[in-house]
């Protein structure tokens, strides 16, 4: 019974990508077509091949909230994790990377079958595509540790949530999730050079699809490991006080 | 030789933010909260050898939990110090993790949804256990509480006893020096119980390890225990042998009897604790005993006497309400 369970939650999830992606492929392919077919540079075939590429990424690229981590410090699960002679980001990465692998098994055949319904059109690179595997990882990791320092605070306190939605509500934006980010005005793409964003989610997403010159990729490799310095960083800082916290406060 | 467990003045206290009932005092709170202090453990100290199976005991709220999760590292000590295997625990050091062992009734050890062979082959690289002496630890560990069927069905579908005793052997697959036992056998049937209190003792002798037990059970005290540690209030009440705190420390002893008449009025020989299928337990001062057996033998016709220890439940919970030891005198 609890098999299914399991089965039907990953599915509920996959579907809610899907269904994510779909919609905006919708709403930005009907702009498009109100506009001649072509919005921002992307025909209503690009954009599908977007939005497909998009599931992948961000499939790949998920990451442990706050409320998980506020679920297992009341719940007492965070003292087993501490009481191991391991540090608790090592077991967590590799629970979520479960997670993934065999949320790949669905989603895959199911890209396969939106191509088929949206007709997407991709200019594929041999460089590029194997340029986007590293790229993925990368992000994974930075958006996985940018997430954790997050998900620490669940140790001070539960009412880090409105900074957090806003947090995510820039993410959004900055990140390619919600629209490609050649889509935005010029100042906005300004801004986003100067967050982890892109880096986490475009970044990879772009090199799939072949929309990056070497040297754009080069620099987005640059960035992705200077943010994942950062963020290493911060999640040390911060676990340090937030297991102060923890122990002074108690399980 | 070197203690493993060396706590001096060990000490935790809480802030706690205090608040009375009400919409008044509610709207106060958003502009001046109260604290106020929990003194969950004050001023222990205490020194255990290796090798020695310690029973701690204390009503809920004592203080036992918070003791332990100081020594295992999970709470940091608001005063004095504890040394566990000369390490501080709340540092949390690698080496010292890999030597202790928590067993506490929340899940542990066992990842819930996978077989608990596979949550320990997990702890096999966690805990950097050599591959073969994992691999005979394993068998021993299955042979010894039979857990053949247990260990490749998911852990969800394992009834509590089950549970219990794959978290144990989890627990110890690494082999730890020191085990903080909280509770090991609450809510598991007499047969388990026994079975895990084999193993712990089998395990305390064959690896010498010192543990540190916390339990309700006086069975479980008893069968493993020679020394306990009384703790009420966050106050140490009590170290030393149990037979001490049960001979010394309580002044009576019980009388049972069974009269020919039930209704036979037997409280001018002592105090009556109870009345049960027609046995009387009379409570006796230790030094009275002598004389009221005799008395009562010669009075009352009766089926049968009989003189015991009391129970060793009275004594603690004695020792819990009064909040101190009655000394005989």
């Amino acid at each position: 019974m609890a098999d299914w369970q399991y089965r039907f939650q990953q599915s509920l999830g996959l579907m809610g990508l899907m269904f994510e992606a779909v919609i905006y492929l919708v709403v930005w392919t009907t702009v498009a077509q109100s506009q001649g077919g072509e919005v921002g540079g992307f025909t209503t075939a690009e954009l599908a091949s977007y939005y497909i590429g998009w599931m992948l990424v961000r499939n790949i690229t998920t990451g442990w909230s706050p409320q998980w981590f506020e679920y297992r410090i009341r719940e007492g699960e965070f003292n087993s994790a501490l009481l191991r002679p391991v540090h608790p980001y090592f077991p967590d990465i590799s629970h979520m990377m479960a997670g993934k692998t065999t949320g790949l098994i669905t989603l895959l055949p199911t890209m396969a079958i939106l191509a088929l319904i949206f007709q997407p059109e991709v200019h594929f690179l041999a460089w590029s595509l194997i340029a986007m595997v590293p790229a993925l990882i990368l992000a994974f990791l930075l958006r996985y540790t940018l997430m954790y320092v997050w998900a620490l605070t669940a140790f001070w306190t539960t009412r880090i949530t409105a900074l957090f939605e806003l947090y995510f509500a820039l993410e959004f934006f900055f990140s390619g999730r919600i629209a490609p980010l050649a889509l935005l005005p010029d100042w906005a793409q300004t801004i986003a050079l100067y967050t982890p964003f892109p880096w986490t989610f475009a970044f990879p997403l772009e090199l799939m699809l072949g929309r990056l010159t070497p040297n754009e990729a080069l620099f987005g490799f640059a960035m992705q490991a200077v943010w994942l310095i950062v963020a290493v960083i911060a999640v040390r800082v911060i676990w340090r006080r937030a297991i102060r916290h923890y122990s002074a406060v108690g399980g | 030789m070197e203690s493993a467990i060396s706590v001096k003045e060990l000490s935790k206290t809480y802030m706690v933010n205090e608040r009375s009932a009400g919409m008044r005092a509610a709207l106060r709170g958003v502009f001046r909260r109260k604290k106020k202090e929990v003194k969950a453990v004050q001023s222990i100290s205490l020194e255990i050898e290796p090798g020695e199976i310690v029973g701690f005991l204390g009503p809920n709220g004592a203080g036992k939990t918070t003791t332990l999760k100081m020594l295992s590292g999970l709470l940091h000590p608001t005063g004095g110090q504890g040394l566990v295997l000369g390490y501080e625990p709340h540092k949390r050091e690698k080496d010292f993790l890999k030597q202790i062992t928590l067993v506490t009734g929340q899940r542990n050890q066992l990842v819930w949804d996978i077989p608990a062979i596979d949550s320990f082959e997990v702890n096999q690289a966690v805990y950097e256990i050599d591959r073969d002496q994992f691999k005979r630890t394993v068998d021993e560990y299955i042979e010894i509480l039979e857990l053949e069927e247990l260990v490749r069905k998911p852990v969800r579908q394992l009834s509590l006893g089950e549970r219990m005793k794959v978290e144990i052997a989890a627990a110890l697959l690494h082999r730890p020096k020191v085990l903080f036992l909280d509770e090991p056998t609450l809510g598991l049937d007499v047969p388990m119980q026994r079975r895990i209190r084999r193993f712990i003792a089998d395990y305390n002798k064959q690896e010498g390890a010192t543990v540190l037990l916390t339990s309700h059970y006086m069975a479980d005290v008893q069968a493993l225990c020679k020394r306990v540690i009384v703790i009420h209030h966050g106050e140490l009440l009590f170290d030393g042998q149990l037979s001490e705190l049960v001979q010394q420390f309580t002044g009576y002893k019980e009388i049972v009897v069974e009269p020919k008449d039930r209704a036979t009025d037997l409280s001018r020989y002592g105090e009556i604790m109870s009345e049960d299928a027609g046995r009387i337990s009379l409570r006796v001062p230790r030094k009275e005993v002598p004389e009221v057996a005799a008395k009562l033998l010669a009075d009352v016709p009766m089926f049968d006497l009989s003189v015991e220890e009391p129970p060793i439940e009275d004594v603690i919970e004695r020792v819990f309400a009064e909040g101190k030891l009655e000394t005989s005198n």
